[in-house]
């Protein structure tokens, strides 16, 4: 062991990525019923991982060549498969956005979920994602990247069906891990494609390679297009989408943690980790930015058609990895990095806002929470401006400047047809925004009836999600006593601040983070920042596209205040007057029907059916044939083993006369 | 590759020597002591072992400095692929020592012999490791065939033991005859015993002698039957099922592997040229202990008879990476021996805790309900099951992998196939033991008659070792490849 102690970064490393496995072991086998000892088990070896992750990063801010400690896992013949850590710009800002981010949502949960029954378990399954994703960050190779990969799906699955008594959070929790792991297929192939055709898994190899092109194009682009399935579903990008306002079934911290901030955008991390590779084959990168503008758009029409309001900053979050995806496959790195960063930001602070709202109505639609009196919580009413502002893009929130970043390399991309719609994209995200914001802080005095059946349907399902929340709430209430604190006006106290702390760092993040681009883009791309004269688009139409970006957001937010602001509004919206339309937004441009429908036709219809087939006739009857046939000759021999002297001695003499007789002849 | 030449080099035989002292000291308490020593025996060899393994490492020079050096007249050979043998060897019987004790206890055996036989047998494997000479070679090989004979029959209160000694030391000695035999026809025809000398003395004649090629069937003959190989492994389940469990274990795991030591330095070093002869040979030998050994077992319901045939079965995927020769072939010998050493003693030290007194309990039955009652000791049983079957992560898969793949990479492509459906065909019985402990009731006879389990600290220690090394040469093959790689180059 003493080597781990001779090298103060590796033990950093090690301790970095380990403790959160450590931690979730001890609580799973050991203190699973001493819940406020979990808790601290778990923010304990969180924090240590993000003391260590600090460290790492001031440590090796300046080294310019990327750190590695690698092992090869496997030697076969030239196929090389390394496991171990990968220090890059890179790798660092993740794992330290990943080390923030579940340090806060932690502390957060201490008071969203004080008193739920499975305390101790939902605080193990924070620590396993905490592992997976961090492991995940520092791999030095694909294969270890997918294995963690994989992990993170498996904590994403537990907590998004965390309240597995309720039905539709284990529907929700399995339709992620089936849609995500129908991308990571994809994941895979690419991964063999690339070991039976290229042999290195590392990722400094597989960059390095294919920018002095010793990897053939096709290749590239083959494998590339499978490992970008692995980012469809993880980052739900169509038409892989409908899964994630789906997980937001489970409670608001984890959609916070998993599946806005950090989790979600492993699928862009990866992109990026893999940003050369990618970059090398064009075929690739311009079906990624198709998909990217086709999720950003979609997404962002459906966030309008939502009262829900986890729904809304889920649609937005997939809007907003389209947006990265896009901006990474125009050729952005730093830019779609950036708005990563940033966006792991604002978009936490967005949903722990939420979650206290969440919190305090028992309601996620935002109508009921605007008439219950959301705008006297001030602290979370003011946060989650902040955060709307910068996800609008708005200046000098930090969503102004990752967006800037990306709308300039859109723009000098050649075709202009990419930044009219990420300029689109912009104005419908600050609509949906400030649509919310405008509903929770001036609500409609009068009730509205409701006004189409989509909506009808959809206010219906969260009704029953509210009533079965609310009796679970109240079982726990009654079980430990914490029925009063739960969320109503007495017993703040610890709990309200345990929630509100990190609403304001966030909030202070959001705030500043902006101001650092300049300093972030030398830290990420090195050298390489010189030559290219940096990125983001410092052409001649940069105030003129600065000017645009910023209008389209102030337009969109104007859009929302005529809508839904200004006195005697409507609340209702344009899409209210286009019942169609709305409809179609509403249940998510028919993408969920379209593929179950697919399913159920050529899946389950066609294809199981042959394979059913196959497998009872030929396989299990093939399988039951040897089965009695080696039995058969088992027993037949084991016959003629008998335990008798002369006879052994016999057949062994026989056997050496026919070794003699085949050496002779 | 330093190659170091004296007449004597005593430093050479260190390890033996040490353990010659230990097997002395242990016969002399037994003799001058009152029995209240017993008990400090089994210590007392495990002191014994662990020198002569630090002895193996580091003299005369250490394992990764890659020399060679050979003593008494190129009678002794101390190179790394001796090294690697007599490692596994000794953990072999460590490990053994460790499992024996509680046993030992309970049965009310606890003799001095018992150490020092175990200790004499492993001094004639490593001898047999480190043979320059056939005759060198046939003492090892008598020494360690001698303390087995005994061993196999120690609990000399129960038939099955006695029957198991005897037939044993029956159709061992007719092996033994025919090893003398070819040794005779080999030193007649080349006028040597000395490995490297009849190595050029076919080097430069070619196979001129009829005798010479007779010589060779009867080694074949005599390694064969004692690693088990079908049409010599008749002997095996009797003396397998009626040994003293801790015996079974020693004996499937050091004796084998010191076969196919011997085997290999024979074959490889001495008689390269004979390869294209025997390729068929091997080639049928190889599928038939494969076959045999995983279909016999396919039908017995007692634990020690089947893992005896499945014993039978695992040298058959040995031999076919014999076969397959060369760096890839040799290398995945080894790793596959020490594999072995480590998943097959692992379930015998289950075994050994659940036989219970006088072994009444040794059947599939007996392992009924086993996951609920003895959890820890199921989990670990079904790993070594696991990695017997070569089921990933565990060592048993990435040995088979290695072989196989070596196979396939030498052109053997049919009896690779051969070999991975006597894989699948082996999942089954070994699974069927697994599926009792976790699937099935408990029966009630059972459970009227059931004394628990006896896990003694060092029982469990062994376990925990076996455990250990079944896993990690699962998880991180790259470390102990390099190790294995090493051992080879030696061979060269």
């Amino acid at each position: 062991m003493s080597w781990l102690f001779k090298d103060p970064v590796l033990l950093a490393a090690v301790l970095c990525t380990w403790l959160p496995f450590l931690s979730m072991a001890v609580i799973l086998i050991f203190t699973r019923h001493k819940p406020q000892l979990s808790s601290y088990i778990s923010i304990g070896a969180v924090s240590t991982s993000l003391i260590c992750a600090l460290y790492l990063l001031i440590k090796l801010v300046h080294v310019g060549e990327p750190v590695e400690y690698r092992t090869a896992w496997l030697i076969a013949d030239d196929i090389i498969i390394p496991f171990g850590y990968l220090f890059d710009p890179l790798s660092l800002l993740m794992l330290l956005i990943v080390a923030v981010i579940s340090f806060l949502v932690q502390v957060y949960s201490l008071g969203y979920m004080a008193g739920d029954p499975g305390f101790s378990r939902y605080y193990a399954f924070q620590s396993l994602f905490a592992w997976a994703m961090m492991d995940m960050v520092i791999a030095p190779g694909m294969l270890q990247l997918y294995i963690f990969w994989e992990l993170v799906g498996l904590a994403s699955y537990l907590l998004i069906g965390f309240y597995y008594e309720k039905w539709s959070a284990g529907q929700a929790g399995k339709k992620a891990f089936v849609m995500t792991r129908l991308g990571d297929i994809g994941f895979f192939l690419g991964l063999i494609l690339l070991v039976l055709g290229f042999g290195d898994l590392g990722i400094v190899a597989m960059n390095e390679a294919a920018q002095a092109q010793a990897i053939p194009s096709y290749l590239i682009t083959a494998s590339a297009l499978l490992i970008f399935c692995g980012v469809i579903g993880k980052s739900a990008q169509f038409p892989l989408l409908t899964w994630l306002p789906d997980a937001m079934e489970g409670p608001t911290p984890v959609s916070a943690l998993l599946h806005s901030a950090t989790m979600v955008a492993a699928g862009v991390y990866m992109f990026s980790r893999i940003f050369p590779f990618f970059a090398a084959s064009p075929t690739a990168m311009a079906i990624a930015l198709a998909i990217g503008t086709i999720t950003m758009l979609l997404s962002s029409t459906m966030a309008m058609a939502t009262y829900d309001i986890k729904q809304v900053w889920a649609y937005s979050t997939v809007s907003q990895l389209g947006f990265m995806v896009m901006g990474l496959a125009a050729g952005g790195y730093f830019a779609g990095v950036f708005h990563l960063t940033t966006h792991a930001g604002f978009k936490a602070l967005l949903f722990l806002c939420s979650g206290v709202f969440i919190h305090e109505y028992h309601s996620n639609d935002m109508r009921d929470i605007g008439k219950g009196g959301g705008r006297s919580l001030k602290i979370p009413m003011v946060c989650m401006t902040v955060g709307a502002l910068a996800l609008s893009g708005v200046f000098p929130f930090s969503g102004f400047f990752s967006k800037e970043a990306i709308m300039g390399v859109l723009a000098a991309y050649p075709n202009k047809i990419w930044l009219l719609a990420g300029l689109l994209g912009a104005l419908m995200t600050a609509y949906y925004s400030f649509r919310l914001i405008f509903m929770i802080l001036f609500p409609k005095k009068v009730d509205a009836t409701m006004p189409h059946d989509a909506v009808h349907y959809h206010q219906e399902k969260d009704d029953k999600i509210q009533i079965d929340h609310e009796e679970a709430a109240a079982g726990h209430g009654a079980a430990h006593g914490h029925g009063s604190s739960h969320g109503h006006e007495e017993g703040h106290g610890n709990v309200f601040w345990y929630m509100a702390w990190p609403l304001i760092i966030l909030t202070t993040i959001t705030l500043v983070l902006g101001f650092f681009q300049h300093s972030l883009e030398g830290f990420l791309l090195g050298h390489a920042a010189d030559a290219h004269g940096g990125e983001g688009g410092h052409g001649a139409g940069h105030y003129a596209l600065l000017i645009a970006a910023v209008s389209m957001g102030l337009a969109g937010i104007a859009w929302a205040y005529y809508e839904f602001g200004r006195k005697g509004a409507s609340q209702e919206g344009f899409l209210a007057r286009l019942p169609k339309t709305q409809a179609l937004f509403a249940n998510r441009w028919y993408i969920d029907r379209f593929l179950r429908r697919f399913l159920d036709r050529a899946i389950y219809g066609g294809l199981t059916n042959v394979f059913t087939r196959n497998d009872r006739r030929v396989i299990d009857g093939g399988i039951d044939g040897f089965c009695l046939f080696t039995i058969g000759s088992g027993r037949l021999f084991s016959f003629l083993q008998s335990g008798m002297l002369q006879y052994n001695l016999l057949v062994m003499v026989a056997a050496v006369g026919l070794v003699v007789l085949y050496f002779v002849v | 590759m330093e190659q170091v030449m004296s007449t004597i080099n005593l430093s050479a035989i260190y390890p033996e020597i040490i353990l010659t002292c230990f097997s002395l000291l242990i016969l002399l308490m037994q003799s001058f002591s009152t029995p209240r020593f017993k008990e400090y025996y089994g210590y007392v060899s495990l002191v014994g072992v662990l020198a002569a393994l630090a002895f193996v490492v580091m003299e005369p020079s250490s394992f990764f400095a890659q020399t060679v050096v050979y003593s008494f007249n190129d009678m002794w050979v101390v190179d790394n692929y001796a090294r690697f043998f007599k490692l596994i060897f000794l953990l072999g019987t460590g490990l053994t020592i460790l499992i024996s004790m509680k046993y030992l206890e309970d049965e009310a055996m606890q003799y001095g012999e018992y150490f020092a036989l175990i200790l004499f047998a492993t001094i004639g494997m490593m001898i047999m490791a480190s043979a320059g000479e056939l005759i060198t070679l046939f003492l090892g090989l008598e020494l360690m065939s001698l303390s087995l004979y005994v061993l196999a029959g120690y609990t000399r209160v129960r038939m099955v033991s006695n029957e198991a000694a005897l037939k044993y030391f029956i159709l061992g000695s007719f092996a033994t005859g025919f090893l003398l035999y070819g040794i005779a026809l080999i030193y007649g025809s080349t006028g040597t015993t000395s490995i490297r000398a009849v190595a050029a003395s076919v080097g430069k004649y070619g196979l001129y002698s009829p005798g010479l090629v007779m010589g060779m069937a009867m080694l074949v003959v005599a390694f064969g039957f004692k690693a088990a190989l079908v049409p010599f492994h008749m002997w095996t389940p009797d003396v397998y099922e009626g040994a003293p469990a801790p015996i079974t274990a020693f004996m499937s795991a050091g004796p084998k592997a010191a076969a196919f030591a011997a085997f290999a330095r024979v074959f490889m070093e001495g008689l390269p040229a004979l390869q294209m002869e025997w390729t068929w040979l091997i080639w049928i030998m190889a599928a038939l202990t494969m076959t045999i050994g995983n279909v016999i077992a396919l039908v017995q319901d007692n634990i020690k008879r089947m893992l005896a045939y499945s014993s039978i079965a695992h040298a058959g995927y040995v031999l076919v990476a014999f076969l397959a020769a060369g760096e890839l072939g040799i290398s995945s010998v080894l790793y596959y021996l020490l594999t072995y050493t480590f998943m097959n003693i692992g379930a015998f030290a289950i075994i050994t805790a659940l036989s219970g007194r006088g072994e009444p309990r040794v059947f599939v039955r007996d392992y009924q309900g086993l996951g609920f009652q003895h959890p820890f000791a199921a989990v670990a049983m079904s790993l070594f099951l696991f990695s017997l079957a070569g089921i990933p992560p565990t060592g048993g898969f990435m040995g088979k992998f290695y072989i196989f793949s070596a196979a396939v990479k030498e052109g053997y492509i049919g009896l690779a196939v051969i070999g991975v459906v006597n894989s699948v065909v082996s999942v089954y019985y070994y699974l069927r033991v697994t599926v009792a402990m976790y699937m099935e009731e408990p029966s009630s006879v059972r459970e009227a008659e059931a004394a628990a389990p006896i896990f003694s600290p060092a029982l469990v220690i062994a376990i925990f070792i076996s455990a250990y090394g079944v896993l990690s040469l699962g998880l991180f093959p790259s470390s102990y490849v390099a190790i294995v790689k090493q051992s080879f180059l030696a061979l060269q």
